[in-house]
């Protein structure tokens, strides 16, 4: 839980750096390929970990790897958090960095429970509201979960709309009982 | 339950129809680890601090840490059925008790659940277990005595009503008797017990329910148990809950007394829980805000000012006040603008009227337990520094057969002296003096030196005043029997007894006392004061009995005890 908010500092930095320049959109690229090539080499993913690589060294070796092939704040950005041997970071800074795109482009993920698989009219119909009411762009992750019977739940960030039978089932027991 | 089936149809069938179907906002967090009684949850960013936390399977917990990206929750219940990912939900609630006139009789949990196995319990209200203690304006200094039907504690550590008296000694040695005696001699007062046991055995809260049933204490008293196989949380509540049903009474215009016994293992939990928590410990691995658990806590009972107001001689409704004006009369102030006002609206026909409940108090017996006699632990300087005072108990006079054990020499009472009646403090006035140039004395008698008429005089005296503060446990005294009895010792009329005489002194003068002089005790019990003329009568009386006494030491003696019986079945009949 600690390194999330050492995390999230080196998140806004990259990002504020990347926004002011207009870049923020090629770093978000860059990131998603750095992460994906740390998950298919192994050794890649060893060697930005690794605490035994004296720091200074590793940030070098760092640069002469990857210094034309990623935008360079990001790249700044990385070499900067191996130097300071945090190598267990970046994955962390990329999650966290996406969603501040989002917040940046005013894009606000909701996620939404059905009963059933909700029919396209309907979905829209959802969405135009959410939008209205949030005053966002909407992006819509729907699930479907038998056991709410039938309704709605939506849920975004920690806040949850429960608009479910089930629910309102539990309620109702509650109230008899 | 007497309810038919078709009953039940309507009933659900109303019910559904007026049920609207609305969307319920609900603030969610994710478990992210859970473990020995704590769960942290990732999300709930609008939690409160002490806010109660609903998890799966009814388990609910109080948020404690709120961190910047987790928050951390204690559980009340088994963790074993919290998984990690599950969801928490915030309720927006507190703690609460439910408080009414159906809790006196009963043992619950600090939750408010009944352990007694008598059914649910209809409360009146939920009020939160942390409430803030009262200010200064709406209090008044200790005046009304509580009084405990211990000898030792009356005459010499007075206790008033609204005061904070703590007990403390090692283990074994009578603190909880002392508690419990309490809570018996308020049998024939208005006092309200509440009994809180804090980690104990179950077997012991069990043993002190079932002498409260036996001597008739249960009437009037609850019993809040966080037993010790109970988890951490439970416990640190608990005297919290306690304290909140105390008040319950205070703020009704009545008069509680609460007991915690003890706060040691109140600590102790508290310091389980800060740990797990991580919080940075400190002396004795204590959390740093340990003091505060304790002072704010204490700082609950408190003696709550009578509020007046004046009325029309005829009315008894505070409503009917002819200038709206509210008086406290214990601030000079006040009185003087009180006599004003009612001058003016005419001292014949309107009087003063006290506005109903107010006035009421809440006295604490904290009970603190120490090791090896060691009171400059942390906890016990801790609680010894908030209270108004403290009745120590040494293990050495407890086994001398001195019991209660009560170290009179560095017991104290800060506040009770202003609450003690008179009677009592005009026989106890010497008491505390010639047990202390008694102890000073003692020593020369180990060496067995020749020693002087007037040493052994004053040994003799202490002796038998030490003798006379012997009590039976669960055998609380009223006012007038302490009264006689400590006159008759104070005064010297034991001094040429035998020691062994000595011993059986007291039953056989009670007895006599009750049987040929109850005019006497009803004078004391009445006016609570020994004037000139009592004294004289007493005086007498004791020498009348002293007569026969000397002469068939061994006939009363085994008389004494026998009507020491008789004596206490007469009473509980009363």
């Amino acid at each position: 839980m600690r390194e999330e908010s050492v995390a999230r500092r080196y998140m806004e930095a990259l990002f504020q750096t990347a926004a002011q320049n207009g870049v923020e959109e090629e770093v978000a690229e860059d990131f998603d390929d750095f992460i994906k090539m740390m998950s298919e080499s192994e050794m890649l993913q060893a060697f930005v970990r690794s605490h035994r690589i004296p720091g200074p060294e590793k940030s070098e070796t760092f640069r002469e790897m990857f210094g034309d092939a990623m935008n360079g704040y990001l790249l700044n950005t990385l070499s900067l958090m191996l130097k300071n041997q945090r190598g267990d970071l970046p994955g962390t800074v990329n999650t966290l960095y996406h969603r501040r795109l989002k917040r940046y482009r005013n894009i606000t993920p909701v996620e939404t429970i059905t009963a059933t698989k909700m029919p396209e009219s309907l979905r829209e119909e959802v969405v135009s509201a959410l939008s209205k009411a949030l005053n966002a762009n909407v992006e819509l992750h729907e699930q479907v979960d038998e056991s709410l019977i039938g309704g709605i739940q939506v849920r975004i960030g920690n806040t949850v709309y429960d608009g479910s039978v089930v629910h309102q089932l539990e309620k109702l027991r509650e109230r008899l009982t | 339950m007497q309810i038919k089936t078709d009953e039940i149809t309507s009933l659900l069938k109303q019910q559904i129809e007026s049920y609207d179907v609305s969307m319920d906002v609900e603030e969610v967090g994710e478990v992210v680890s859970v473990g020995d009684g704590i769960a942290h949850v990732y999300g709930l960013e609008n939690v409160m601090s002490s806010e109660l936390v609903q998890f799966p399977n009814e388990v609910v917990g109080i948020a404690l840490n709120l961190e910047e990206d987790n928050v951390g929750v204690v559980l009340f219940g088994e963790s074993r059925q919290i998984r990690e990912g599950d969801t928490a939900k915030r309720t927006g609630r507190v703690v609460e008790i439910g408080v009414g006139e159906a809790m006196a009789g009963r043992v619950i949990n600090p939750i408010g659940r009944p352990l007694d196995g008598k059914g649910e319990i209809d409360f009146e209200e939920s009020r939160p277990i942390e409430r803030k203690a009262p200010n200064v304006m709406v209090r008044q200094p200790v005046k009304e005595p509580l009084m405990t039907g211990l000898k030792a504690i009356d005459s010499m550590i007075p206790i008033g009503r609204g005061q904070r008296e703590l007990i403390i000694g090692d283990r074994q040695i009578g603190k909880t008797t002392i508690g419990v005696d309490t809570i018996i001699n308020q049998r024939n007062s208005d006092v309200y017990c509440i009994y809180v046991a804090i980690g104990q055995k179950a077997s012991t809260v069990a043993q002190v329910v079932k002498t409260l049933e036996d001597e008739g204490a249960m009437e009037y008293t609850t019993v809040i148990a966080a037993n010790a196989s109970e988890p951490a949380p439970l416990q640190y509540i608990a005297p919290y809950a306690g304290a909140t049903l105390g008040e319950y009474y205070r703020d009704s215009g009545r008069h509680a007394l609460v007991i915690y016994d003890d706060l040691t293992k109140h600590a102790w939990a508290y310091r389980q829980l800060s740990l797990l928590l991580r919080r940075p410990p400190g002396r004795e691995a204590y959390p740093g805000d340990i003091f505060y658990l304790h002072s704010r806590l204490l700082e609950r009972a408190s003696k709550l000012e009578e509020e007046y107001v004046i009325v029309p001689q005829e009315s008894d409704d505070p409503e009917d006040a002819v200038n709206g004006k509210t008086y406290r009369l214990h601030y000079d102030q006040a009185e003087e603008e009180f006599q004003h006002d009612l001058e003016q609206a005419g001292s014949e026909t309107h009087k003063a009227l006290q506005i109903p409940g107010s006035g009421g108090s809440l006295t604490a017996l904290p009970i603190v337990e120490t090791q090896q006699g060691d009171v400059s632990a942390y906890i016990p300087t801790n609680v010894i520094s908030i209270t108004d005072g403290q009745i120590y108990l040494l293990p050495d006079l407890f086994y001398a057969g001195q019991r209660p054990s009560i170290d009179v020499g560095i017991s104290v009472s800060r506040v009770g002296g202003n609450a003690q009646v008179s009677a009592m403090r005009q026989v106890a006035g010497t008491l505390k003096l010639d047990l202390a140039q008694y102890r000073e004395l003692e020593s020369f008698t180990q060496f067995g030196a020749e020693l002087d008429e007037s040493t052994r005089k004053q040994l003799a005296h202490g002796e038998r005043l030490y003798e006379i503060l012997k009590q039976d446990q669960h055998s609380p005294m009223p006012l007038e029997q302490q009264v006689v009895l400590l006159f008759a010792g104070t005064q010297g009329f034991l001094d040429d007894l035998p020691m062994a005489q000595a011993q059986e002194f007291e039953p056989a003068f009670l007895e006599y006392m009750e049987a040929r002089q109850s005019d006497i005790l009803k004078e004391i019990r009445e006016k609570q004061e020994l004037s000139d003329e009592l004294n004289d009568r007493l005086r007498k009386a004791i020498e009348h009995f002293l007569e026969t006494f000397r002469e068939e030491p061994g006939n009363e003696g085994a008389q004494g005890e026998e009507e020491e019986t008789e004596a206490t079945t007469a009473e509980e009949s009363e």
